[in-house]
């Protein structure tokens, strides 16, 4: 059986990008519980139709339920666990003991994931919630790959690990600075992300601690061969064009393990494109060697926007064969150009025409959301995409 | 409520001779956020040389695979000796006791994780005995909490934890300044002003919360409640200003006058006491 690629969906039109791009099974939030307060999460009548939409397909959806309860925060939440389980979802994943136990004898037929939250970090730690009765554990980002192997040697429980994402700076569940200095409760979903802010030292220097982002891609091997169950990709509120490039990527080194042609240059082919999406450097963080000041910025935020994302695929003209697509991000005719689809397909091409929704042939697209059309010879998926080459 | 100290000091007669309950004692290499540190032999000797006085050890660090069976041999002397308890993070020291059949009592202290009751009433039937309380919560929420029947553990004075990191951040730091390293930094939150302590030491970096906690005016609140054990942390003061903290606690009766003298010694902030955190910043 081939490693789990999961997948983070912030709404449900996320939630078919990330399965018809590849991902095995998606994680979401629903209205209650969950670490991300402030993403749009999924009402129950849609996290029915993406458990719906997932199953069909042969693929799973996980609902995370991580946060650190308070009193007040267990009020209906004997409801709302009936109610979401009754939607289809396949697992949960939490960090409060309370619930693990509750959901263990309540809820036999869904699985319990033990949140990265939780920071298991070692063999022992693994083996209580174990015994808690969990299926699968999240572990720590903070591991070798050698810590990883010991525990998944030694505790014999299926294994998640993030793979790919912006990561924080301290222990899951163990920070609270967004709390002391905006009262956000990060461990409620309120995270602040403080660990990206900039701090005075003295007069003249600024003290930083956050930290690049987490890449994984040219490690699958090793991560597939010491028995990692699942491979988490980090970022429920990323977009389309951030999830179905990533995902794609994956897929694809994934697939190439198991068919026997992963190699150097398909890594690094993959490389690329992850990095052309992503908005910081990223390193493999902790998995070769303690995380160093090479892991770190030191210049405050360190954010680069993104362009290379031009427009989605909403349609096809059968009678003039031309992509209707919605733009995102300004071109222009003479552009060269990808169109990558969900099932992996990639066409280059030079942009010769485009033309607006009146019919007319315009020579620049400047209004991100409006709807053009280019000339391509064949019908392509939904939810395939344009990217600038 | 009975009152631990968490000091630097490694002769605690003056302490007793004030009255303190007990201390807290972080073992080096496996405690963070604390003040001090006490290798296993300070501990077992501070055991014989004060039989009749709790001394608790805090284990608070993540634990490594690597450091398991050194660990497990730790608590074992720690059982032996009859240390009266060890304030935990990491579940595996729950096993390593369980495994061994080890009698020493173990105080939960999963920093920001202590919340709620159901959390306790969890604790008291794995056979835990007692846990402490998060920061973050307020008196109306550890209100609820005190029914849970676990011995409850309340930070009263000292700069709060905010952070653990397993990163190396102020060697990371120094060095890419190219500059001498230090171990200990105050920063300050570049808008808002706030400040944080750093403190590396040799597995973890740790973040404390720069503005003193004081909940002095809501000691006999607590005590009424029932909590167990007030903690003081001695962090950046002298040993006479901590020695005079003990003193106001133990020795003033007049409510208001304690108040005041502490709070005039070491300001008033209540932390989240009054003052609820947030989650959601938009509808």
């Amino acid at each position: 059986m081939k490693v789990e690629l999961l997948a983070p969906a912030g709404d449900l039109e996320r939630l078919k990008v990330n399965l018809l791009y590849g991902a095995d099974a998606v994680y979401v939030g629903g209205e209650k519980l969950g670490l991300r307060a402030n993403a749009t999460n999924f009402t129950l009548k849609e996290l029915k139709e993406g458990c719906e939409f997932a199953h069909h397909l042969g693929k799973k959806v996980y609902l995370t339920m991580n946060i650190v309860f308070h009193n007040e925060d267990r009020k209906g939440m004997e409801d709302y666990i009936k109610n979401v389980v009754a939607c289809g979802i396949d697992a949960v994943i939490v960090s409060d003991f309370y619930l693990i136990s509750y959901l263990v004898k309540n809820y036999p037929q869904i699985e319990v994931h033990v949140s990265t939250q939780d920071s298991i970090t070692n063999c022992e730690a693994a083996l209580f919630y174990k015994d808690l009765g969990a299926k699968r554990i999240v572990l720590a980002r903070e591991l070798s790959l050698k810590e990883i192997q010991e525990i998944i040697e030694k505790a014999k429980i299926d294994v998640e690990i993030f793979i790919h994402g912006a990561i924080c700076t301290c222990y899951s569940g163990r920070c609270a600075l967004s709390s002391y200095v905006t009262n956000r409760d990060p461990n409620r979903g309120g995270c602040s992300q403080v660990c990206r802010f900039a701090f005075d030292a003295n007069e003249t220097e600024k003290f930083t601690l956050a930290t690049k982002d987490l890449s994984l891609s040219s490690s699958i091997k090793e991560l597939i061969q010491i028995g990692v169950k699942s491979f988490k990709v980090e970022g429920r509120m990323r977009s389309l064009y951030y999830l179905a490039t990533v995902i794609g990527a994956y897929r694809k080194l994934i697939d190439a393990y198991y068919d026997g042609t992963l190699n150097e240059e398909l890594e690094q082919k993959q490389a690329k494109i992850l990095a052309s999406v992503s908005n910081r450097e990223s390193t493999t963080q902790y998995l070769f060697h303690e995380a160093d000041e090479t892991d770190q910025y030191y210049t405050g935020r360190q954010e680069l926007s993104n362009q290379e994302y031009l427009g989605q695929v909403i349609g096809y003209n059968e009678e003039n064969k031309r992509v209707i697509i919605k733009e995102r991000n300004y071109f222009k005719k003479g552009d060269l150009v990808e169109l990558f689809t969900p099932s992996g397909e990639s066409y280059s091409f030079e942009i010769k025409e485009i033309y607006d929704e009146k019919g007319n042939i315009i020579e620049v697209a400047r209004h991100p959301d409006e709807v053009l059309e280019l000339p391509f010879p064949k019908k392509v998926q939904e939810y395939s995409m344009i990217r600038k080459v | 409520m009975k009152l631990l100290v968490n000091t630097n000091d490694k002769n605690l007669d003056d302490y007793i001779q004030h009255g303190i309950d007990g201390f807290l004692l972080p073992l080096f290499h496996y405690s963070c956020d604390y003040n001090g540190s006490y290798s296993l032999d300070d501990i077992l000797s501070l055991r014989k040389k004060y039989p009749d006085t709790q001394l608790f050890v805090i284990l608070n660090e993540m634990i490594f695979n690597q450091d398991l069976t050194e660990v497990e041999e730790i608590l074992k002397r720690l059982d032996q000796e009859k240390l009266d308890g060890i304030l935990f993070y990491d579940w595996a020291i729950y096993r390593l006791v369980q495994k061994n059949n080890l009698e020493i009592p173990l105080i939960f202290h999963e920093t920001h994780m202590l919340t709620n009751l159901e959390c306790a009433l969890f604790l008291k039937d794995k056979g835990i005995t007692g846990g402490v309380l998060a920061n973050e919560i307020t008196l109306e929420e550890i209100q609820e909490m005190s029914h849970g029947k676990l011995e409850l553990f309340q930070l009263l004075l000292g700069y709060p934890p905010a952070g653990v990191s397993r990163r190396k951040l102020l060697t990371n730091f120094y060095r890419n300044l190219k500059k001498e390293e230090q171990k200990e930094l105050k920063i300050e939150e570049d808008t808002t002003k706030i400040p944080f302590y750093v403190k590396e030491t040799s597995k973890s970096t740790s973040f404390l919360y720069g503005k003193r906690l004081n909940l002095i005016s809501y000691y006999d609140t607590l005590n009424e409640l029932g909590i167990s054990y007030g903690i003081i942390k001695q962090d950046d003061l002298e040993k006479n200003t901590l020695l005079e903290v003990v003193d106001i606690y133990k020795n003033e009766k007049d409510k208001k006058v304690r108040q005041e003298k502490l709070g005039d010694l070491l300001g008033r902030n209540t932390g989240f006491f009054q003052r609820k955190t947030i989650f959601r910043v938009k509808k």
